[in-house]
């Protein structure tokens, strides 16, 4: 891990990127929920989905389990995302805290292991799969700032040492249409 | 039923990759003909990519505390213009795969939001931000190109995801989807196996390993507390580059600047980057073999993608 990671978000100062965002029920227990008092009276939620397409097939999956060739697929909770994120530890919007998170979705299909589920997304990805059809290239630093892996369409594997459970943003290399 | 034999290469306008602007063009004939799940076919005349012809990067900064700074592995990572033309190749064979089949295909947009780094180090940004006229302009934030535009983006049919990509939603590999002869691995695989992949596992996992050394380094811990002192001094606590965005208290703007300023001051980009360097030096001298092999490989992909026509 590298040192000097953050230990408090910019609050109201980083709110315009986010678009669309499905919002889910906070987790009973999760690490996201260790420096939400930070915030004050502002509400928080947690979200585990930043991805547009509506069905959820061509997403950037940002697992919290280290990758295991013998799958088909990354196992373990997952962040999934189809857009820029400048800050994977959340942003605020208006008067809500939205923290990203991993979360278990479809039992039969993707991120469908639960181990991981909840807990924050910021510094603890370990691995990928890029089932969209553009590159990606996530940061050690937040707004692309530090180390970086570039994960090319289709691939998926472990995160390398640069982000490895120091991943702070990601930016998507193009769009679909 | 459709089914594959191999991907049609003979169409396509060859691709050129002068700096600043590539733009592949297809000709030839409509696609296929339609069945079942799927939208209208495409034309061949379609480009299979559209690249922005701005906001290009340049190999080395040109600008900036990190102009002219290159660190030693750099030269084993892929680069900019090789993957715009193995991920352009790529495109154009999984557009022959797909129209081939029958089925639409929705040239993607390539390299934009905003625009991209060289390689994966990530020099101009690698320390933190660097450069003052963009940190006065747009704070911690990535300028974005001009012309760029994000739109809602189509989601694919089932049969379109499934022959594309070769796997079902659950990953499990598909051979048959709505009397389609899916290919092994999809049209994705298709291309992999005519183009490749670029390869930087073991770059990329070096390049990793020096920045999390360097940071350790107590140059660069004495260079990154003397950068924090300065900017307590103008009123900005805060103990590392990579948290100075969450200052809150001013404007994005005003802190990036400071950020700058006091990197300039302490030297910490400079004492930084050679301590890292130093270290990329050994690992390359331990790993030359290996990092050469994977120079080697890529070498083979770009060729690879520069003889699709």
């Amino acid at each position: 891990m590298a040192t000097g990671k953050r230990s408090l978000p910019g609050l109201g100062l980083m709110g315009a990127a986010v678009v669309a965002l499905a919002l889910i029920q906070a987790p009973q227990s999760s690490a996201a929920d260790e420096r939400s008092g930070d915030a004050g009276a502002l509400a928080t939620s947690y979200v585990g989905d930043t991805c547009s397409y509506s069905d959820n097939k061509s997403c950037l999956y940002l697992h919290y389990n280290s990758y295991d060739p013998t799958y088909l697929r990354p196992r373990g909770a997952c962040h999934m995302s189809s857009r820029t994120m400048t800050n994977h530890w959340g942003v605020v919007q208006g008067t809500e805290i939205v923290r990203y998170v991993f979360r278990t979705y479809n039992a039969t299909s993707y991120c469908n292991y639960a181990s991981g589920s909840g807990v924050a997304l910021v510094n603890d990805a370990a691995s990928y799969f890029n089932d969209d059809c553009v590159r990606y290239q996530v940061y050690s630093g937040t707004s692309g700032q530090g180390g970086s892996h570039i994960l090319s369409s289709g691939s998926k594997g472990p995160l390398n040492s640069s982000v490895l459970n120091t991943n702070e943003s990601h930016y998507r290399r193009g769009t679909c249409s | 039923m459709n089914s594959l034999s191999r991907p049609r290469f003979g169409t396509l306008a060859r691709l050129a990759l002068p700096s600043g602007l590539v733009l592949v063009l297809a000709a030839g004939t409509v696609a296929g003909a339609t069945s079942g799940d799927r939208s209208e076919p495409v034309a061949d005349d379609v480009p299979a990519v559209r690249l922005l012809n701005e906001g290009w990067p340049s190999a080395v900064a040109d600008s900036g505390l990190a102009r002219d700074l290159s660190l030693p592995l750099e030269k084993y990572l892929p680069s900019y213009r090789e993957m715009v033309a193995v991920d352009t190749a790529r495109r154009e064979v999984e557009k022959d795969c797909m129209t081939g089949l029958g089925l639409a295909w929705t040239p993607p947009v390539l390299f934009v939001d905003p625009s991209f780094s060289y390689n994966a180090m990530n020099t101009p940004r690698r320390y933190g931000i660097t450069i003052a006229s963009e940190a006065k302009q747009h704070g911690y934030d990535l300028p974005l190109p001009s012309s760029f535009s994000s739109g809602e983006e189509a989601t694919p049919t089932d049969v379109e995801a499934a022959v594309l990509k070769g796997h079902d939603a659950a990953g499990k590999p598909v051979a048959e989807v709505a009397g389609i002869d899916v290919p092994d691995g999809g049209c994705r695989g298709v291309s992999a196996e005519d183009v490749g992949d670029l390869g930087d596992s073991l770059a990329g996992e070096l390049a990793g390993q020096s920045l999390n050394t360097s940071e350790a380094h107590p140059d660069v811990v004495a260079a990154v507390a003397a950068w924090s002192a300065c900017m307590a001094d103008q009123g900005y606590e805060t103990d590392h580059p990579y948290n100075a965005a969450n200052i809150t208290t001013a404007s994005t703007q005003e802190v990036a600047v400071a950020d700058i300023g006091c990197k300039e001051s302490t030297d910490l980009v400079g004492i930084w980057y050679r301590v890292e360097s130093e270290i990329q030096q050994d690992l390359i001298a331990e790993h030359r073999t290996a990092l050469e092999q994977e120079a080697q490989h890529n070498v083979a992909v770009v060729a690879a993608a520069e003889a699709i026509e």
